[in-house]
């Protein structure tokens, strides 16, 4: 799999280790004021860097399929939690066991770095 | 714990800080029934100041090498007659009831608008315009509590049948833009509240000595101004 880019994730909690996710050169990142087309699905990763890293993959073409569901996979090791939000205030938020291609929305959390203040 | 002052006319009060490093905090100071939410950023005033014609001075002293106020001062003056009439006037006309927090403002992090539109798609636009008002979003948990979340490093406020019963603090490390934090709490809330639980630090409700709220004043005008009337003679 070709990779454009890297998303840096720190995977410990209170050190700096800093581990790289690739992201499929199939997959588009979304720039600043672009919206998803119809039919397309989103990875939404929290980093600190970025705010979001927004990664859009169209549902309809099955290589880029499963390079979203390979990244997902990765993301996923390296101990990102993936929620898939009901958008447009359907308040629910449920925890993706395995890669949906039909998933609109998938929010990436990086549970490592939460801890209580 | 609350530092307290009373002038002639209204109540002022504040939390207690104890040692430690805070991004902000709020400061209410009520008069009669109109509170007035006064924010500081980073650094504590430590000399006397005014703001919005009322007088704020405060004591510091140095512990553990932090800052803390150890008690505060407020003085409200005493109104003259038109205005106190005029403000009683307006305060009778309608119920009180908080409608804003502190609004979100304009920001030019792109991170941060990042932040802001994917929570923007989540909430959807009635949520979202709710949030930028107020600066806080309420979500009814499975528990049936609900939680008051704030961006940032700000407490999360859990009320139960609209009674706060708890303050968590729960963050996410490594410089994050604010909107990114409420993002999570919102997510964990929904998804999976005991985690969220066993993330958060507990910090308790803000309990107040109902001796320092201030007493609502039910004469009808006309007494008051009789008696302003005698006091001006």
């Amino acid at each position: 799999m070709i990779l454009q880019d890297y998303i840096e994730i720190p995977v410990i909690k209170n050190s700096n280790l800093i581990e790289k996710i690739g992201i499929p050169a199939t997959l588009r990142v979304l720039k600043d004021n672009e919206s998803p087309k119809k039919g397309h699905g989103i990875f939404r990763i929290l980093t600190a860097k970025d705010g979001d890293k927004r990664v859009v993959w169209d549902s309809r073409d099955i290589n880029q399929i499963e390079d979203a569901k390979a990244m997902f996979d990765e993301c996923v090791a390296k101990g990102l939690v993936p929620y898939w939000v009901g958008t447009n205030g359907r308040a629910t938020a449920e925890v993706m066991d395995e890669f949906d291609s039909e998933a609109e929305e998938v929010i990436f959390l990086p549970i490592a770095q939460i801890c209580g203040g | 714990m609350l530092a307290t002052y009373t002038s002639s006319y209204g109540t002022a009060c504040m939390e207690n800080l104890t040692s430690g490093t805070y991004n902000s905090y709020n400061l209410t100071i009520s008069r009669g029934y109109t509170d007035l939410n006064i924010r500081y950023g980073n650094t504590y005033p430590t000399t006397a100041c005014s703001i919005n014609g009322l007088t704020y001075s405060t004591t510091t002293s140095t512990l553990a090498g932090s800052n803390i106020i150890k008690y505060a001062e407020f003085y409200i003056p005493t109104l003259s007659f038109k205005p106190l009439i005029k403000e009683l006037m307006h305060m009778r006309v309608t119920p009180r009831i908080y409608t804003h927090a502190n609004p979100l403002g304009f920001t030019k992090d792109l991170r941060e608008i990042r932040a802001r539109e994917t929570l923007h798609k989540v909430l959807g636009d009635d949520g979202y315009k709710s949030f930028l008002k107020k600066g806080f979003i309420s979500v009814m948990a499975k528990s049936g509590l609900v939680y008051q979340i704030f961006p940032g490093g700000d407490f999360t406020k859990v009320y139960n049948r609209g009674i706060m019963i708890d303050r968590y603090c729960v963050v996410l490390q490594g410089g994050f833009p604010p909107t990114d934090s409420l993002i999570m709490r919102y997510l964990l809330i929904l998804n999976n509240e005991k985690m969220f639980e066993s993330f958060a630090i507990k910090h308790g409700s803000i309990k107040i000595d109902p001796s320092l709220i201030a007493t609502q004043d039910n004469r009808n005008l006309l007494e008051i101004f009789k008696e302003q009337k005698r006091q001006a003679a």
